[in-house]
């Protein structure tokens, strides 16, 4: 039998080539390229003669601005690791019971579907406009509080004041963040046989908690660490909604990670503290990278549906 | 049959790819066949585009080798800078910003000397002398005898208030200084009667018996966007601090440079500023005393609602409706843009309300805030625009881009747009008594108040800072002063949000980020540019 020709083989996959040979040279450009450019100016510093190698000087200076108390930066890392906290204890445990609720196909479960699901649908950019006008001093939430005598009838000014401004941004992410999760916990909870729940009834599993405690956590725990998993990693890169709310110009107690670099690039309008952001970014990588990949190892010695 | 058909797929799909970065070149509009296209990028915003359009119209009826083609983009100058520098396709840019001595090397720019030296058709002085504060902008668009920006627009951003309801309300001041007295109207700081700053305070202590006078009516006294655009009030604060310390000291305020004189700081001690120790500028006593401005009258509670201090919701439409409404706030802090922005609300609020003014029928003026009694007064400008041209191969395109700028920048045209839109040039131009007819009662005031230069000085903080090396040619960029917390752009939001109102906190912020370590950074780069060496 002759061999085919390297050109035979190129024949043969020239559809293949075709299909992935755009988004492969826009990932090679876009991420490859930037991230590559990203690390080699983490030791470089710009000004008047070009650019030049810089050492440590712009890690130093990320570090010490970001673990000084009452820094902007300082906020912001606070902030994202708290967002993550929320999430991990109050959200993630919210997440699941309402997926189990839908699961068991509770009271009202396609309406409550159809109301979670409707951020997902629409534009981000018409949720927060009808977000915000919701709250605004002439929103229906003031007239609820003028009706009901709440705050004294006034307005109740959630995006700001110190009390409730970052309560709200986190509320906000979690409201829309439940689409997502009740389409995947749900659909998890949907992939387990119906012969594992007769035979737990059988067992000695009662009532609905025994079944979710015994039966579905430990089933859908694979969906469970890839969103512990994947929400670790993002940690400080989620920006949370508040280039949507404020723009640039969120107050210094409610910015996390993820909305510091955005802004900073459009609020800079020099390049001279480029540096700085890009060995901010490689510090922040390394600070998440490992613990990711150790908590990623952590989760699956739990992970009771590999046979070992 | 089925590998044919994935052949053809294939095919089709690695052509599409080829061809897919080729469509970027776009096509060449057809009403201009055979002309070769000169392309200008510029700010849309609020005077909107027809204006530019129209010149583009008038230039191109003329011209038949080249024509202009004008499109919007937001023109930030980080943007335009990176834009230039990865070659952009553009030939001419007009941005509202003028911060960009860092690509004034490595030939990305066309000089504009000899823009300077021409004589617009029919005028006596060359576009060089009409220039406003001619020295400040040479000094700031000018590298080793180049000069590579000419001047845009000037935005006077301030109190904006209807002359008309002050009247009726006893508003304004009479000539014997008394609120609502039955003395006619004080000529204001100019001394003529009938002109822009008539019944306007000139001291703070009338200021605030004005403030008080219409808080009493039930009125609230000053709308803006704090959320959204906290900094429209900058340019109150800083109009207010330019008058507090008088020219000289707002130089050494932005120049960070006293001049070998002693200079009093927030703590009561007072220290020699040079450029080497420039961040103790930021510790000025008249930044405090702005500080107080501030928060006395701009974020006083009993003078502005908690909306307009936080409400992301207070867009520009709805704080131009809650101003144009009757019984609405006194003043709304906003540019001259305003008028020509709410055209389209203004002329649909006749539908709700017959005795709504008509577009352009509303004497809106700007209110002076008298911080000194001595000297000029001060407003200051959302913008400091200017108009760069990018390098060309050919030399002819050259010469067509400044026939165009030099049409663009007579007399005749930026009458047109005055008249159009209310736009106000940066230069010294006289507007024909048909253009000064056609003008709304707003935008005849804000052109008459540019005009004082005897009574008024019109700065912007775009231009200031670009002319000051150590802002120009390094990170501490176009701002006067970093804040901590808050945005680093703005003072309200910082002495909010960032320091709770408390005045001494805000000082204690600005000089905890504003440290010697910073400033020896900042200054390291201008020094790298070759200044201060």
């Amino acid at each position: 039998m002759r061999k085919r020709g390297r050109i035979g083989r190129v024949k043969d996959n020239l559809f293949v080539y075709s299909l992935i040979g755009y988004p492969l040279i826009l990932f090679c450009i876009f991420y490859i390229g930037i991230n590559f450019n990203s690390i080699i100016l983490a030791f470089q510093s710009i000004d008047g003669n070009g650019k030049h190698f810089a050492g440590f000087k712009n890690f130093q200076l990320f570090w010490k601005e970001m673990t000084g108390s009452g820094s902007l930066l300082f906020y912001s890392l606070i902030n994202s690791l708290k967002m993550y906290a929320i999430n991990l204890v109050v959200c993630m445990p919210l997440y699941i019971c309402f997926s189990y609720l839908l699961f068991k196909k509770c009271l009202f479960n396609r309406v409550i579907s159809f109301l979670v699901m409707i951020p997902a649908i629409m534009s981000g950019l018409v949720i927060s406009l009808v977000f915000v006008n919701f709250i605004g001093s002439n929103g229906p939430l003031t007239q609820i509080c003028k009706m009901f005598g709440i705050n004294e009838g006034k307005w109740l000014n959630l995006l700001y004041s110190k009390e409730y401004a970052f309560g709200t941004t986190l509320f906000y992410s979690i409201w829309l963040s439940f689409s997502t999760s009740l389409l995947v916990y749900p659909t998890a909870m949907r992939g387990i046989s119906p012969e594992v729940f007769e035979s737990a009834k059988i067992d000695g599993v009662s009532n609905m908690f025994q079944e979710l405690r015994y039966i579905i956590l430990p089933l859908i725990y694979p969906t469970l660490t890839t969103f512990l998993v994947t929400g670790f990693a993002a940690i400080f890169s989620n920006g949370g909604p508040l280039m949507e709310f404020y723009h640039t110009e969120a107050p210094g107690y409610v910015s996390n990670m993820g909305y510091y670099f955005t802004r900073a690039v459009l609020v800079d309008g020099t390049e001279f503290n480029y540096p700085k952001y890009a060995a901010g970014g490689l510090i922040l990588t390394v600070l998440i990278g490992p613990l990711t990949m150790l908590l990623k190892r952590f989760l699956e010695k739990f992970d009771y549906t590999v046979e070992k | 049959m089925k590998k044919n058909a994935f052949r053809a797929i294939s095919l089709v799909m690695a052509a599409m790819l080829l061809c897919l970065p080729l469509t970027g070149c776009g096509g060449k509009n057809t009403d201009h066949a055979g002309k070769e296209e000169i392309l200008i990028s510029y700010y849309t915003g609020e005077f909107g585009d027809d204006w530019i359009k129209d010149l583009a119209e008038q230039w191109n009826a003329k011209n038949d080798k080249y024509y202009v083609n004008a499109k919007g983009n937001l023109n930030l100058s980080g943007v335009v800078i990176a834009d230039i520098k990865s070659g952009t396709k553009n030939d001419i840019i007009i941005t509202e910003d003028c911060n960009f001595g860092t690509i004034f090397e490595g030939d990305y720019l066309e000089s504009l000397n000899d823009l300077l030296e021409t004589t617009p058709d029919g005028e006596s002085s060359t576009i060089g002398e009409k220039i406003m504060n001619k020295d400040t902008w040479m000094e700031m668009s000018t590298k080793n005898g180049t000069t590579y920006m000419v001047p845009y627009n000037i935005s006077p951003t301030g109190l904006i208030f209807d002359y008309e309801r002050f009247a009726e309300n006893g508003w304004l001041l009479d000539k014997d200084g008394k609120l609502g007295g039955s003395n006619g109207v004080h000529p204001g700081k100019d001394g003529v009667e009938g002109t822009y700053d008539d019944g306007q305070p000139q001291n703070m202590g009338q200021f605030k018996a004005l403030c008080e006078k219409i808080r009493n009516s039930g009125t609230e006294v000053f709308l803006y966007m704090g959320a959204k655009h906290p900094e429209y009030v900058s340019n109150v604060a800083y109009a207010y601090l330019a008058q507090y310390l008088g020219e000289e000291g707002f130089r050494t305020f932005y120049q960070h440079d006293s001049k070998g004189a002693e200079v009093e700081l927030y703590d009561g001690s007072k220290t020699v500023i040079t450029i080497d120790n420039g961040y103790e500028s930021m510790r000025m006593k008249g930044v405090e005393k702005m500080g107080q401005f501030l928060s006395e009258y701009l974020s006083n509670r009993n003078y502005v609602s908690e909306a307009t201090l936080h409400d992301v919701a207070l867009t520009v439409d709805a704080s131009h409706t809650q101003f144009l409404t009757a019984g609405g706030p006194a003043f709304i802090v906003e540019g001259n843009w305003f008028e020509n922005g709410s055209r389209q609300l203004i002329e649909s609020m006749k539908n709700y309300d017959p005795d709504a003014k008509e577009y352009g029928e509303a004497d809106y003026r700007y209110m002076l805030v008298p911080a000194s009694e001595e000297g000029k007064s001060v407003i200051f400008s959302q913008t400091g625009g200017s108009i760069l041209v990018v390098k060309q191969e050919d030399e002819e395109k050259r010469a067509a881009i400044m026939d165009f700028l030099s049409f663009m920048l007579s007399d005749s045209s930026m009458g047109q747009v005055a008249q159009q839109t209310g736009m106000l040039w940066n230069y010294n131009y006289k507007l024909s008594q048909e253009h000064l007819d056609g003008m709304t009662k707003f935008a005849r005031n804000a052109y008459d108040l540019l005009q004082d230069t005897q009574n008024v000085i019109v700065r912007s903080a775009y231009i200031d800072t670009a002319s000051v090396p150590v802002h120009a040619y390094s990170a501490l960029g176009t701002s006067y002063m970093t804040y901590n917390l808050s945005t680093q752009q703005a003072p309200l939001p910082a002495l909010i949000s960032g320091a709770g109102g408390d005045v001494q906190k805000f000082m204690q912020e600005i000089a905890a980020y504003n440290t010697a370590d910073r400033w020896a950074t900042w200054l390291s780069q201008a020094k790298s540019y070759g200044y201060y060496s």
